[in-house]
């Protein structure tokens, strides 16, 4: 587990800002995570993005293994490649905590980042590719202390300004020991006037100025595309379309979206009246911005809707919208693709272990009572009559999926086992580090694919996490046992 | 004997021999500030450097590092003035200052007390600015424009001391005031010069809008220090003085080894990235320095006229000269033409060895030149009242 009180030290710097909600991939939710092994050594990262770019990230290194002797980070931005970063810089020990490392990465461009970070030990070395996408999200707002603290420094400049006009004009040019005759003191008291009014145009025209900064930086923050989504029925089956309304995006003025786990998008709805309704689906790409595909027999209610998709340049991002169900839908369930799951039970405790029908049951094996900044709480045991391990299937690559939702929607994450990065992302940098492009700057992505090929014995699974604020949050783990999506809902609270 | 130029305590004006003057003990913190001022501008010369090779930005890099030291130089120095004239002073040399708020000090010292307190609050504000819009976005942004006036304040603080000695000294010791004035002033030229960096490039040097762009500026500082210099040269020395620190920095930067540490990393850096080769102002200050000589007792319209013309004319010719033979033979440690930072994309390269062409609706040369011959005469007409000023300042 992470120290907890680095991440507190994180979420203290986080609350100082005045932040906005959304982030490029995920919702709410700007910390990476990432879990993986660099060579040959299992290392855990989360990456604190700045919520200014350019701006600095916080990373922090678990390296557990006592064969490690050094621990690099290197920020590599997409369209330079890592021929155009910077050399790695040495990650440092934390103190009182062993096998912890932390350092800076200088994320000086907005878009994609890859971090590598490089472990050196005993046993060779290794490198891991952390995605991470530098946007501004947030406005820092001047606290109290400092405004003063401007406030009056900048009264006594101005004071300090007019006083020396008047000695320039008056007292300094009578010879020492000279009395100022009272022309040149009137001279200097019309020369002070003068200068106080300048000085205070150019106030006001600095704080004008100030303003203007401010809003064109408001411009800069990230939100969310604009889409629109619809439900229709299409050939007897209800269909959802999720379009981007968006022209830039409309027009292909943005880099094409790459396959996650074989699908174009991952389309999640959270109804937003009921703890336990969820949907998970692959719609297709119908245009550049379009996205279509069946939906799911699922109750009438009103739903949030988040959309994941992966930009080749390794960037993610989620489209964020609502749709409202007034009736239930019927069953168009021959329409829909195999890994499509949905989900219409009602949530479990973290005391309750959850149903994942044949008698096979998933338990809340992380803390009881979370609390915000926190990493390991998302742990769970399989469980199975027979007390044998469960045989878990791949699921879209993954031994499993999570989806973390805070009750009002202001927070929206898809985890794996890996974490909160996409594989995509990690896939097309390395891709691109190969130089693996073709003329007109398309990936090959073909048969790429990567991850859990085979059914594996599970007991436990885990998503490295950490809850980003306080509040009610409803977490669904999807698996496939004997070829079939199974999902597990839990209602739980965060604490500060 | 060291006699002063100006009777001290004498109301009639009538000259009368000065054993001493307490003027001439606070010598050396004429020289502390023109000590802070090179420390000032010859760490924001490094620091443009730094932002070119290496990139990564704190408050501690070594340039930030001795810019803040000439700040607390000159802030600390002369807080040190003020306190002892104010409160240990003997009356003739509290007599000696002007009053500021109660207290009593040289005005240069007082400007330079300014000028480190603008430094000090840009901290906390520019600190807040990168925390709040992104790490040095823009580098003309409030906090950096409140740091530079701060910068500009101890320039001038060091000019208006060097002044008030040059005036008031006599003999050798107004020879020594007149050459650390004329030193300050190339400081001042400097510092001028680096703000108008980004519009002053190798490419532009055929431009009209080059020439109008220095016609506006470069003369009010240059005929300023011409009429209030008291040395043989004085625009000349300062001029030279400009360009010596300017390529001096530089060619001592480039010896040392300096790798990016930001991306995207276009170019592949082992030492420091100079900035670019200082203009040839030696020239035309030259000029200036010697048509004062003829001008000084015309009216103010024709000595402006004529300063303005000799500033730009030597301006045009030198520096278009200059500009071909760096365009074909820049490449080289002390024209370093090819300067180019880690973010510079290769494919842009040629575009620095090119002169810029007209841009769709930009005035011709000779349009250009007429409006630069304008501002060059403007610009000397206040470059010359600023100087008459300038003679006067005597505390």
């Amino acid at each position: 587990m992470i120290a907890a009180s680095h991440i507190r030290r994180g979420a203290r710097v986080a609350l100082a800002l005045a932040m906005g909600v959304v982030l490029a991939a995920h919702v709410g939710s700007p910390d990476v995570f990432w879990s993986g092994k660099a060579g040959p050594y299992p290392i855990d990262v989360i990456v604190r993005p700045p919520q200014v770019v350019p701006g600095i990230a916080e990373i922090l290194v678990r390296a557990p293994d006592a064969r490690i002797e050094r621990v690099t980070v290197r920020p590599v931005y997409w369209r330079a490649g890592s021929k155009g970063a910077p050399s790695a810089d040495a990650a440092k020990p934390v103190e009182n905590a062993p096998g912890m490392y932390s350092g800076r990465l200088w994320l000086m461009a907005g878009g994609s980042y890859s971090v590598h970070v490089g472990v050196q030990g005993s046993a060779g070395q290794g490198i891991a590719v952390v995605p991470v996408a530098a946007v501004a999200t947030g406005q820092l707002q001047l606290s109290g202390g400092l405004r003063i603290l401007l406030v009056i420094l900048g009264t006594l400049l101005v004071a300090g300004i007019v006083t020396a006009v008047y000695a320039a004009a008056g007292e300094s040019q009578v010879p020492p020991g000279e009395p100022i005759p009272p022309a040149r003191r009137t001279r200097a008291r019309v020369a002070a006037s003068i200068a106080a009014a300048i000085v205070a145009l150019l106030v006001f025209g600095g704080a004008k100025w100030w303003n203007a900064e401010a809003t064109a930086y408001r411009s800069t923050l990230y939100t969310p595309l604009r889409t629109r989504v619809v439900v229709r029925d299409s050939d007897g089956a209800p269909t959802i379309t999720l379009r981007v309304v968006d022209t830039n995006f409309r027009e292909g003025r943005v880099s094409a979206l790459m396959p996650d786990h074989g699908r174009i998008a991952h389309l999640f709805l959270a109804r937003v009246d009921s703890d336990g309704v969820l949907a998970h689906l692959h719609p297709e790409q119908v245009d550049f911005g379009t996205l279509r595909g069946p939906l799911p027999p699922l109750p009438a209610g009103r739903y949030r809707v988040f959309a994941d998709v992966v930009h080749e340049t390794g960037f993610q991002r989620t489209f964020v919208d609502s749709l409202t169900l007034a009736a239930p839908l019927a069953a168009g369930a021959s329409h829909l693709d195999r890994d499509d799951a949905w989900f219409t039970g009602p949530l479990s405790s973290v005391s309750t272990a959850a149903p994942l029908g044949d008698q096979i049951t998933l338990a809340w094996a992380g803390d009881s009572q979370p609390v915000v900044g926190r990493t390991g709480v998302l742990r769970f045991t399989l469980h199975q009559p027979s007390g044998e391990p469960a045989m878990v299937e791949p699921y879209l690559g993954m031994t499993g999926h999570a989806v973390v939702m805070r009750d009002d929607g202001k927070v929206y994450v898809h985890l794996h086992p890996s974490g909160t990065s996409a594989m995509a992302s990690s896939l097309a940098f390395a891709l691109r580090d190969r130089g693996d492009t073709t003329p007109d700057g398309r990936l090959r992505m073909g048969g790429a694919e990567m991850g859990m090929t085979t059914a594996q014995p599970v007991r436990e699974i885990s998503f490295p996490y950490a809850f980003p604020s306080p509040g009610r949050y409803r977490v669904w783990v999807q698996l496939r046992i004997r070829d079939s999506v199974r999902t597990a809902g839990f209602g739980v609270t965060v604490k500060e | 004997m060291t006699t002063l130029a100006h009777p001290v305590g004498h109301p009639t004006g009538i000259s009368h021999e000065r054993a001493h003057s307490p003027v001439l003990d606070w010598a050396w913190h004429a020289y502390a500030t023109v000590l802070a001022a090179a420390m000032v501008v010859v760490g924001l010369i490094w620091d443009i450097s730094w932002h070119m090779s290496i990139g990564r930005d704190s408050f501690w890099t070594p340039a930030h590092l001795l810019i803040q030291a000439g700040g607390v130089v000159a802030g600390l120095s002369s807080g040190y003035l003020a306190l002892r004239i104010t409160f240990a002073g003997s009356p003739e040399a509290r007599a000696s200052g002007v009053s500021f708020w109660g207290f009593r000090a040289p005005l240069g010292a007082w400007v330079c007390v300014l000028g480190c307190g603008a430094m000090l609050t840009s901290a906390p504000f520019d600190d807040w600015w990168h925390n709040a819009y992104g790490l040095d976005v823009r580098i003309v942004s409030p906090p950096h424009i409140l740091l530079a006036l701060g910068m500009i304040g101890i320039v001038l603080g060091a000019l208006l001391r060097t002044l008030a000695l040059q005036n008031v000294a006599d003999g050798a010791v107004r020879q020594r005031a007149a050459t650390l004035f004329a030193i300050a002033s190339g400081i001042l030229i400097t510092i001028v010069a680096i703000v108008l960096l980004d519009d002053s490039g190798r490419e532009e040097m055929h431009a009209g809008d080059f020439y109008r762009t220095l016609a506006k500026v470069f003369p009010v500082v240059i005929v300023a220090v011409a009429v209030a210099g008291r040395g043989r040269w004085p625009a000349t020395t300062a001029a030279a003085m400009y360009m010596l620190m300017l390529a001096g920095t530089s060619w001592v930067l480039m010896l040392f080894p300096a790798t990016p540490k930001l991306g995207p990393i276009y170019q592949n850096i082992t030492h420091y990235v100079p900035i670019d080769f200082p203009l040839l102002l030696i020239a035309p200050a030259f000029a200036v320095d010697l048509v004062w000589r003829r001008v000084r007792d015309r009216p103010a319209w024709v000595a402006s006229l004529a300063l303005g013309v000799a500033f730009l004319a030597t301006l045009v010719i030198v520096q278009w000269l200059f500009a071909d033979f760096a365009m074909s033979h820049g490449r080289n440690w002390f024209l370093h033409a090819d300067n180019f930072p880690y973010m510079r994309v290769p494919a842009e390269e040629p575009y620095s060895f090119e002169f810029r062409p007209l841009e769709p609706g930009e005035a011709g040369l000779v349009a250009q030149l007429s409006l630069a011959l304008l501002y060059a005469a403007l610009a000397s007409a206040v470059g010359r009242a600023w100087g008459r000023w300038m003679t006067r300042v005597l505390r």
